[in-house]
């Protein structure tokens, strides 16, 4: 496609396409210049997402003006993971650990004696509960009794939008979103997309 | 049509300090035009990229014109463009011919 000059313009598309495709990309760009978008920008999309980059985004961006309850006696459409449950004084309380084995003392029903002390149904000195939405850590000043194998409760996972990471405990700061179940799978069929 | 501005001189020294940027024989790029920006597959590596209108211009500009150097660039998308030197300085055409330099889009060269 070439202007008036004779000068070869950029192709708006490399397949045949009509003069009035072309005509509404002359304005739109023009437009574009004239909103200030003149500076140059480049990014690269990662090989095997391009289709689904802005529908992914889209879904993990989108939060819900009523957040989601962070732990559910049930799953429900937002990816969650069981989660041990347990008591701290009167309150429940919920372990957050990626591996929930470490959430607690010695295996269940098993005889190891925990250098720490810790009995079969008391939270691991050094795991990370939640207690009446705070988060502390399992020790002399949170005590977490009466860990019960089942049932166990469905925490939110948090997740970044690349679908690299996921966590029941999401750091303050960081970048991480609770997706829905839908979401969360379609950034993982982005990332190991066979396509490009 | 803007008015062509002839190539200013300056000093050999300067000229001869300026990368020339060309695109690499092995190159060939497809484009698509969308109302979000220009995405440009680079066939040589199976890498896709999303530009802006000036991006898509610079490349395409050495790509038409091999050899040309930064400041020459800049002028003729100053003109191609119809914007000022203070919407689109020179630094950011630099800044973005190297990015596109470690991209493996185009190369750079000393005369």
């Amino acid at each position: 496609m070439t202007d008036a000059t004779g000068k070869q313009q950029i192709p708006d598309s490399t397949v045949a396409g009509d003069t009035r495709v072309a005509d509404h990309s002359k304005a739109r760009r023009r437009l574009i210049l004239a909103a200030g978008a003149v500076l140059p920008s480049i990014y690269t999309l990662s090989s095997g997402a391009q289709t689904a980059v802005s529908s992914t985004l889209a879904c993990w961006a989108k939060q819900p003006t009523s957040p989601p309850a962070r732990f559910t006696t049930a799953p429900d459409n937002w990816y969650r993971s069981e989660v041990y449950v347990g008591d701290h004084k009167a309150s429940g309380a919920y372990c957050v650990m990626d591996r929930q084995e470490n959430c607690i003392g010695p295996a269940l029903g098993s005889h190891e004696i925990d250098p720490r002390g810790a009995s079969a149904n008391e939270g691991r000195e050094g795991s990370v509960w939640i207690v009446d939405g705070t988060r502390g850590t399992a020790g002399p000043a949170l005590r977490v009794t009466n860990v019960r194998p089942s049932p166990k409760a469905y925490g939110l996972v948090y997740v970044d939008q690349e679908g690299t990471i996921s966590t029941l405990d999401p750091k303050l700061g960081s970048n991480l979103n609770p997706v829905a179940g839908s979401c969360w799978t379609s950034i993982l069929g982005g990332r190991i997309s066979k396509l490009g | 049509m803007a008015a062509i501005v002839p190539e200013p001189t300056s000093s050999a020294a300067a000229a001869q300090s300026e990368p020339r940027w060309s695109v690499p024989a092995r190159q060939h790029f497809v484009f698509d035009d969308f109302d979000d920006g220009i995405v440009m597959f680079d066939a040589a590596v199976g890498a896709t990229h999303l530009l802006n209108v000036t991006a898509a211009e610079t490349l395409l500009l050495v790509q038409q014109s091999p050899g040309l150097a930064t400041s020459a660039i800049h002028r003729r998308l100053l003109q191609k463009l119809e914007v000022s030197e203070a919407t689109l300085p020179l630094a950011a055409v630099e800044e973005l011919a190297w990015r596109m330099e470690d991209l493996g889009l185009i190369t750079a060269s000393r005369s």
